[in-house]
């Protein structure tokens, strides 16, 4: 527990360091301003004593007084400086947290950072950084202050008389039976309390999320059984905790600020005796009151720090995610084979949850491989392997002769373009958008690589043509529209190897052949992989793997294929099966023999780009 | 601050009274608070006079001192419990009603709502700042209540007194809240920029992470980061100038509190130097002096958190205010499913989608609608299911128009199958009962077989039971359609509205999908968004659609005879279905 404490702990100050300076004035200004505080106390002390030994005149009531109220200016200016600048420090902690998990995110494995949803990883990073800072800025100066001043009252007592000192510890250490009984088990209720608001809360961002289904499907029901269920059992869970620390809650926060119940008595029994005097009495009486404040906001601590603890657990998540490691090297590469050898992948490394299970496969330069399969049987697995989304568990997977992990991260980028139908913009240009490919290109490459990916004719129907941002473009651009630019950019970037997952499918059916010629363009001359939903895309590959549960189970050409492998021949039988399906007009395409391309034309053109 | 509090009062509705009484208790525990010093201000006065005279105070007082202070914990204790049983659960009690509230409302209002609202900020709504609400709603209620309460308290008593340190109180708090207005207001002025700086933060967060593999491809890494770097940057300097501006604000309402405490020492100590104050009550005021002010120095705080909670209270409000869509809708029965548009037009705003549609869907004839990305083919089916209203014309179902309807009694009669498929986080089971609760077990395999996922979800390691999206269980594209195919199956409605789905379709799927899709339209009246020839080549009718108005309307057939869109359109499908990647090697 204690050790766990400090890790976090040692996470935030780890951070601290760009503001030493302003963390150590903001310190100090917090120790003047409890000790700024005290004069008060003093002065007040000062006048009852002038009191009782009935000396006293006007002219020290006035002084006195001024001194007192130096003494708050000093506590309150103090701590204003103090705040500030623990604010300034706690923000800049916060900056740099969030720029550690972008460091991260940009290191660590792709695949890593993709099985995390987005949304997930935004409110880590905006939201859950967030909220360290309240209980971070005011920790450094209350804390600090507040701890200090019951312990400087404390010391103070103890130098009057040290039964006094004892004494104002007798309420506080009553308080300490019940906080026993609150915080027994306050760590596992606190995790649980965080689980059930989480639970809550992902479940009305689910139902907002498919508001569509909700709508069309919930109508007998009030609202969907999940989200009620969830709702109720939140408040369930919550009030009987909280019940169940009323007792003991309010049974403290009676106790441990009368710290009259130990000074009093006993203070008025030495007084008795003679021990001290009554001006001790008063300034005794003075001091313990004065404790109270300090230490009932120290309480209020364990709450923020428990949920300090939680963010900066949360963010840790991500800071500590595996870096990839990287080579570093540049080597001169004099091919582009890609060579698979028993690639073995799991997720978490464990064998039994083996994705991949000893895939070997070559591709030779300027070839045409094919990934098809039932689906989860590990293609797309495959290609993000060969981009380094992540590190193989076993085997090994080389370009050009190299194990792509003696490649530097950069330069195996630089050789694969890899299109998928996730197509994201920036917000920037599109022809900026288009320029990411490849920063040196000119004006002219650029609009050369739209034109081949057939982006032209749109873009030149926006008003601002290529400068029009991709943010204002983006919500009418249709995604095929996206798919082309995104194809553009890879067709600039010109790697000698092009990787398409699923890149292929029609995401706008009416423009597919514009996505199909773009793709033409991209592919020409490389080493392509292809994995297609549909078949007869892939007809004409090199060679056709054929993947199911991980691992390679035929390859070969589409007639061999279909020849010998069963698996194929029924994915082929399908795929033409449901192109046709139920419609009597059209001929029958016979499944033995690949249907002729009805696209003569486009037949034509690619034979002219070769 | 009044106002803000009277809206949170109103928050708790039918807990308002137990609310009130909370604060009474919550009142008179803080009196109780002050016994213990009353008695020592008594124990000093005794002291005092003892030492004057020169003799010695009694054990008996000592011992009385003792029991008083022991008597205000027992009821300080007693009469805070009271309050926390009063109070503290209403705010969890009422939140989690106007989730389930919220819930419903957000059902009912048009879909339109969730574009002119950007869903983000609902969702923050109605998660974040209800939390924040919820948690503090009552608490600051409780603070601000009794902080006015006991300073109303100690300044009668202090005119009994001393009517001059009366005076120098109520001045004292009276600066304070000057500049507690002014930290109201810095709050009201910076939490919009606030707010926008955090959007960028968002904003950029999500950019960055959505870019990462493409950046990463790309090689510019530097060109992303920077762009993140600027929005933290950005963010924290907003933070620190707010940050500024309130500390100042804070600091004078403190120092105007502590001031008027040093003033009241001052007048008291004064009065008794006059011989105006007793010694004892002199005493209890220095005494006092140092936590007179404690409860109004709260408010500080509360006043600060009243801010966030006031602008969580507008969105609620805001939310709540939706107008429903079947404000005034009836429960209809219907004898016939006829669906016929009357000079429909319809418009997001000022951009107009459709206009003046006019076409009849007959009762069990299947219709295609077809036409380029962008125009209206989404729209149109989204009137049928009043997810929006048309902005003129009329749609009727079986001779009605639809805005007679309540949503409920419309959409008793359409099943939806839409493009992209949404599974809820929940079991398999769950997910296809969710058009008809009450269906049994042996219903819902039924509908599964029918819609061809029967088999796989056995193959699944709980079957029925799986959750979705969880380690392990991720299911295809074409499963997912499936599944949703199976919920509509079980919804059994005479109309089916589908939305082929066009993308991430494994090929093994597809011809389970299109025989799932003709069980689901058997004998109903289907309405489909259509890319695929075969199901297009089969509609009873064909409505193409380009720019908003129907172009051409009629059978395969017909319009395949015909000059116009469709023959282009099925030109091109027909290219696109057939093409294979043509690899030219070096």
């Amino acid at each position: 527990m204690k050790q766990q404490k400090e890790s976090w702990i040692t996470i935030l100050f780890s951070f601290a360091a760009p503001c030493k300076g302003k963390m150590t004035i903001s310190v100090f200004s917090a120790i003047v301003s409890v000790a700024g505080g005290f004069i008060p106390f003093w002065a007040v002390y000062k006048i009852l004593l002038a009191f009782i030994n009935q000396t006293v005149t006007m002219s020290d009531i006035v002084f006195w007084c001024l001194v007192g109220g130096a003494g708050y200016l000093i506590r309150i200016v103090c701590f204003g400086i103090s705040t500030i600048l623990a604010h300034i420090s706690a923000y800049t902690i916060l900056e740099g947290i969030r720029l550690k998990i972008a460091n991260r995110l940009m290191k660590a494995p792709l695949g890593e950072v993709m099985g995390r949803r987005i949304g997930y990883l935004k409110n880590i990073i905006v939201d859950k950084v967030e909220e360290v800072e309240p209980p971070l800025a005011h920790m450094i100066p209350e804390l600090l202050s507040n701890l200090l001043l019951p312990v400087a009252i404390f010391i103070w007592l103890l130098a009057i008389d040290w039964r006094m000192g004892l004494a104002v510890l007798i309420a506080p250490l009553l308080a300490m039976i019940p906080m026993f009984f609150l915080m027994r088990n306050y760590s596992s209720q606190y995790a649980a309390y965080m689980d059930a608001s989480d639970h809550v809360n992902s479940v009305i961002i689910e139902y907002v999320e498919g508001i569509e289904v909700v709508k069309a499907f919930n109508q007998s029901t009030s609202s969907y059984e999940k989200f009620v269920g969830a709702v109720r059992s939140f408040k369930d869970f919550t009030l009987a905790w909280f019940k169940s620390t009323w007792k003991t809650m309010n049974l403290m926060m009676a106790i441990l600020p009368t710290t009259l119940l130990g000074v009093l008595p006993v203070g008025l029994l030495l007084v008795q005796s003679g021990s001290i005097s009554p001006a001790e009495l008063a300034m005794g009486v003075i001091l313990s009151l004065s404790i109270v404040g300090p230490l009932m906001k120290a309480t209020t601590f364990i709450n923020e720090a428990k949920s300090m603890e939680f963010s900066v657990e949360a963010a840790n998540e991500l800071l500590n995610l595996p870096v990839l490691p990287d080579s570093g090297k540049e080597v001169s590469i004099a091919h582009h084979d890609i060579v698979l050898e028993h690639v073995t992948f799991s997720y978490d490394g464990s064998k039994q949850n083996d994705v991949l299970r000893g895939v070997s496969l070559k591709m030779s330069e300027g070839s045409f491989t094919a990934l098809v399969g039932p689906s989860g049987g590990g293609k797309s697995t495959v290609a993000r392997l060969i981009a380094r989304f992540w590190d193989v568990t076993g085997g090994s997977i080389a370009i050009g002769g190299y194990n792509i992990k003696e490649l530097s991260i950069r330069q195996l980028s630089e050789l694969i373009s890899f299109v998928t139908q996730d197509n994201f913009l920036f917000n920037c240009s599109l022809k900026e958008n288009i320029r990411l490919g490849n920063p040196n290109a000119t004006d002219e490459e650029v609009y050369a690589a739209a034109k081949a990916a057939c982006c032209d004719e749109f873009i030149a129907r926006l008003e601002k043509g290529y400068d029009t941002p991709a943010g204002d473009a983006g919500r009418r651009l249709s995604g095929g529209e996206k798919q082309r630019i995104a194809i553009a950019r890879a067709i600039l970037k010109n790697a000698p190897i092009v990787i398409l997952d699923e890149a292929t499918a029609f995401t706008d059916p009416q423009n597919e052949d514009k996505i199909q010629k773009s793709i033409m363009a991209l592919s020409k001359g490389k080493t392509l992989l292809v994995i297609a939903h549909r078949l007869s895309t892939i007809q004409n590959a090199n060679q056709i793997a054929v993947l199911k549960k991980g691992q390679i189970v035929d390859c070969g050409k589409q007639q061999e294929l279909l020849n010998r492998c069963p698996l194929y021949a029924d994915m082929w039988k399908a795929h033409v099966g449901a192109k046709n399906w139920s419609v009597g007009e059209i001929p029958q395409v016979d499944t033995a023999v690949p249907p002729q391309m009805r696209q003569t034309e486009e037949k034509k053109e690619v034979a002219v780009n070769v | 601050m009044f106002k803000s509090m009277k809206r949170i009062i109103r928050w708790a509705g039918k807990q308002k009274g137990r609310l009130y009484l909370g604060s009474v208790f919550s009142f008179f525990s803080s009196l109780a608070t002050a016994i213990p010093m009353m008695a020592a201000a008594y124990a000093l006065d005794t002291v005092i006079r003892a030492y004057w005279a020169g003799s010695s105070i009694e054990s008996s007082l000592i011992w009385q001192l003792l029991w008083v202070i022991m008597g205000s914990i027992a009821l300080n204790f007693l009469l805070s419990y009271l309050r926390a049983v009063l109070q503290e659960s209403i705010g969890y009690e009422v939140a989690a009603g106007q989730r389930i509230h919220l819930g419903d409302v957000l059902k009912r209002v048009p879909l339109g709502y969730f574009s002119q609202n950007s869903v983000g900020d609902i969702l923050t709504g109605i998660t974040t700042e209800l939390s924040t609400l919820e948690l503090q709603g009552m608490k600051l209620v409780d603070v601000i209540i009794n902080g006015y309460a006991k300073f109303i308290a100690i300044v009668l008593c202090l005119v009994y007194f001393s009517p001059t340190a009366a005076l120098i109180s109520v001045v004292g708090v009276i600066l304070s809240a000057l500049a507690l207005q002014g930290i109201s207001r810095h709050s009201a002025n910076t939490a919009a920029t606030t707010h926008r700086a955090m959007e960028d933060m968002s904003g950029a967060a999500i950019e960055y992470i959505r870019g990462l593999s493409i950046v990463k491809s790309f090689g510019r890494e530097g060109a992303s980061i920077a762009s993140f770097q600027r929005a933290s940057k950005d963010l924290k300097d907003i933070h620190i100038k707010v940050e500024k501006g309130y500390t100042p604000c804070n600091c004078l309402h403190l120092l105007a509190l502590k001031v008027a405490s040093i003033g009241i020492v001052f007048i008291c100590s004064w009065q008794a130097l006059q011989g105006q104050m007793s010694m004892a009550d002199f005493l209890m005021f220095v005494l006092f002096s140092f936590v007179l002010f404690g409860s109004v120095e709260n408010m500080n705080e509360a006043a600060h958190m009243l801010g966030v909670v006031d602008s969580a209270m507008n969105k609620l409000e805001a939310l709540e205010n939706a107008e429903y869509i079947d404000q005034d809708g009836k429960d209809i029965t219907l004898a016939s499913y006829d669906i016929e548009f009357q000079n429909v037009s319809f418009g997001y705003g000022e951009r107009i989608v459709l206009h003046d549609l006019n076409f009849t869907i007959p009762q069990n004839t299947t219709t295609a609608i077809v036409g380029p990305s962008g125009s209206g083919k989404s729209t149109l089916c989204n009137l049928i299911a009043r997810f929006y209203d048309v902005s003129d014309g009329a749609i009727t179902l079986g001779g009605t128009d639809i805005r007679k309807f309540t949503c409920d009694s419309l959409l008793q009669n359409i099943s939806m199958v839409f493009q992209d498929v949404y599974l809820f986080r929940d079991t398999i089971k769950n997910n296809i009962k969710f058009g008809s609760p009450d269906a049994t077990d042996g219903q819902i395999v039924a509908a599964a077989r029918k819609a061809r996922c029967h088999d796989f979800i056995m193959d699944l390691p709980d079957g029925y039971n799986t959750v979705t999206g969880e380690g392990g269980s991720s299911l295809s594209g074409g499963e997912k359609q499936r599944i949703s195919i199976a919920r509509a199956m079980l919804k059994d409605a005479p109309i089916v509205i589908l939305d082929e789905a066009t993308a991430s379709i494994d090929p093994e799927n597809e011809h389970l999908i299109q025989e799932a899709i003709s069980e689901l339209t058997h004998g109903k009246t289907i309405i489909t968004i259509a890319h695929r020839l075969a199901t297009i080549e089969n509609a009873d009718q064909i409505l193409v659609i380009d720019g908003g108005t129907v172009v051409q309307k009629g059978t395969h057939r017909e319009l395949l005879a015909q000059e116009g869109t469709y023959r282009e359109f099925i030109k091109v499908r027909e290219k696109a279905e057939g093409w294979r990647i043509e690899h030219a090697e070096r």
